[in-house]
């Protein structure tokens, strides 16, 4: 790929016999938000250090425009990196801090108030400047963490959870703003969090990492619509996963047995006969009915009685019990906010064939 | 009622033992700065009547006030070696990680723990080798070395407050390490640096033990002066050293929590 900024062949870092980082190969486009989505230990942010040059890969390359980056230490990087905690210092006002990497590549005075200037503005805090990190509050003190990273106009920026310490609302408004300003900017991001919905909203493409691997890599429709395992299917958004073992494999789809069901699903690779495997469905693209109405061919059918229902505001969710299992739904409420099954009523869920996923049914 | 009561008795008797305990520490140093002033020729309390003789013939007996130049000599070179070699000793011992740190930390701080009488006969017996005995080079190392330990935990406790995040994020905008320390980690650890070497230069400064065994007749410091002084006839120069000695430490005291007031209420120190 010639436009690639950034790219990882097999890296790999262990601590004595740990493996926190078990060959991971990424490219990244350039311009491109990648997020690494995962649960905390799985590896991600060990990456990232990587990439920043804080850790050493065991083994495995980084290439940054298709140069090493190995043997560069990180203060010759050129990388941006906004932590977690910020780690603004706190002797040194905003202006300070944002002057601070401009400093070090020794920028002329008179351009480096200018570029201050002008970068504390674009992140809307223009008149705070000469004020220090602990006169400011948790949102302002990101945003001059994000200005001290881009300031110097790095290729590739790094945010390791930065919106982790912010509560929702702030959190939400930073993340538009980010986005904003990654499509301005035009930079390479690489996005580190374990909130599934911000990976989804901001990224162009999704990492998620597991056991410090990645175990899958695509759009966030895809992750969303496709999981290839049933840890992606799990972790991304609300899920039923029906255990079962695959019958019966044609192009594209199977047969799974699920104790006493037999569902028909599309089929990710590598899914073959007599593997156990889980049926992915989300639960707002099943429906539900009264028992005994006739279905089309193409659809999966499970009877069972509502067993919990749950008002959402936007929608309802239904748990309905089935034999051996559980399966929760969601419907869209319209003009009645009447429920319209209740407790103990006996339904029918259903799907289409093309909603399901057979996905290998991988432990952890 | 009754609560309020009983609370303003508690607070009432919380004030009288303060001062009780206010007064039994600091009654004696306001006597010996009483008898400093004293008319008489002996050590008296009351004194019969007031004057300064004893501050003159402390400034005018060349024993006495070489004595204080020897001290200053000594205090100045020690407290800024100690402070160097004591905020190196810190920065190794937080940051770094070596086989055998417990083992170093452990000999760092020795000289707070080993009795100051067994210290001083060794360094006697090794400096009767090396001839420093009775010289100034000899008491600045001796001195630095018992010293050296007071200024390494001021300096350890304020790099607990720094932050490693702070170095990695130095690191990544495009500092080096040594502009990572000479910009960020060292301005934060001023205010301990300053107070160990404030620390070190008055430990130094009233150290008797060690200086009575390295001293000479020709070269000795305040403390080894006054102590010849009253072990022969007493009379109150005693006390005009003493309140000379106390007002030089309160100084140094002050200047000490002034330092550490700026470092906490500016955000050096104020990570909450």
């Amino acid at each position: 790929m010639s436009d690639a900024i950034l790219e990882l062949r097999d890296v790999r870092r262990t601590y004595g016999n740990v493996n926190a980082v078990d060959g991971v190969s990424i490219t990244l486009a350039s311009g491109e938000f990648l997020s690494f989505l995962g649960p905390s230990g799985s590896g991600k942010t060990t990456t990232l250090s990587m990439i920043a040059g804080l850790a050493e890969p065991s083994s495995g390359e980084i290439l940054l425009r298709g140069k090493p980056l190995n043997p560069l230490p990180p203060y010759r990087r050129n990388i941006g990196v906004v932590f977690q905690n910020y780690a603004l210092f706190p002797h040194m006002s905003a202006e300070k801090n944002v002057a601070f990497p401009l400093e070090m590549r020794a920028v002329p005075r008179a351009e480096i108030e200018q570029r201050v200037a002008r970068v504390l503005a674009l992140v809307g805090l223009a008149t705070h400047g000469s004020r220090l990190p602990s006169q400011l509050s948790g949102g302002q003190q990101q945003r001059v963490a994000l200005a001290r990273a881009i300031v110097f106009e790095p290729p590739l920026l790094l945010m390791d959870e930065p919106l982790g310490a912010l509560d929702k609302k702030l959190r939400e408004q930073m993340q538009l703003e980010i986005k904003q300003l990654h499509r301005n900017l035009g930079i390479s991001i690489i996005y580190v969090t374990h909130d599934q919905e911000e990976a989804l909203t901001m990224s162009n493409r999704i990492a998620v990492f597991n056991n410090g691997r990645i175990e899958q890599l695509g759009t966030p429709a895809d992750l969303y619509e496709h999981p290839k395992t049933r840890f992606v299917a799990n972790f991304i958004g609300e899920t039923n996963l029906l255990p079962g073992t695959v019958a019966e494999v044609s192009d594209g789809w199977c047969q799974v047995d699920c104790g006493g069901l037999s569902l028909r699903a599309t089929s990710s690779a590598g899914v073959s006969k007599g593997q156990k495997v889980a049926v992915a469905v989300r639960p707002e693209r099943t429906l539900l009915c009264a028992r005994g109405e006739v279905l089309p061919a193409a659809e999966n059918r499970v009877t069972g009685t509502i067993s919990e229902s749950v008002y959402l505001g936007r929608s309802r969710k239904y748990v309905v019990a089935a034999a051996g299992t559980a399966v929760t739904v969601v419907q869209q409420i319209g003009s009645a906010s009447e429920p319209l099954f209740s407790l103990g009523d006996p339904v029918e869920v259903h799907w289409l064939i093309q909603d399901a996923t057979a996905v290998l049914d991988t432990a952890g | 009622m009754t609560n309020i009561r009983t609370e303003r008795l508690w607070n009432a008797l919380r004030i009288a033992v303060c001062a009780l305990l206010l007064i039994f520490l600091v009654a004696p140093m306001l006597i010996v700065i009483i008898i400093s002033f004293s008319s008489a020729h002996f050590l008296t309390f009351p004194p019969p009547g007031y004057s300064l003789q004893w501050y003159r013939k402390l400034f005018g007996d060349p024993a006495w006030f070489d004595s204080m130049v020897v001290s200053v000599e000594i205090i100045v070179p020690t407290g800024i070696l100690a402070m160097a070699l004591g905020t190196a000793a810190a920065l190794g011992l937080s940051r770094g990680e070596f086989p055998g740190k417990r083992v170093v930390t452990g000999l760092l701080m020795a000289p707070i723990v080993v009795p100051v009488i067994i210290i001083a006969a060794a360094t006697y017996g090794l400096f009767q080798i090396w001839s420093l005995n009775g010289t100034l080079l000899g008491f600045v190392l001796a001195h630095t070395v018992l010293t050296v330990p007071y200024v390494t935990s001021t300096v350890l406790a304020s790099l607990e407050m720094v932050d490693e995040g702070y170095g990695k994020a130095a690191l990544t905008l495009g500092a080096s390490p040594w502009t990572v320390f000479r910009r960020i980690v060292f301005p934060l650890i001023l205010p301990g640096v300053l107070s160990g070497l404030l620390f070190a230069m008055v430990i130094s400064f009233d150290e008797l033990v060690v200086s009575l065994f390295i001293g000479s007749p020709t070269f000795r410091p305040v403390t080894v002066q006054m102590w010849s002084d009253v072990t022969g006839d007493v009379d109150p120069t005693i006390a005009a050293i003493g309140t000379l000695l106390f007002l030089f430490s309160l100084l140094v005291l002050l200047l000490e929590a002034a330092t550490r007031r700026s470092g906490t209420s500016s955000p050096l120190m104020g990570r909450s």
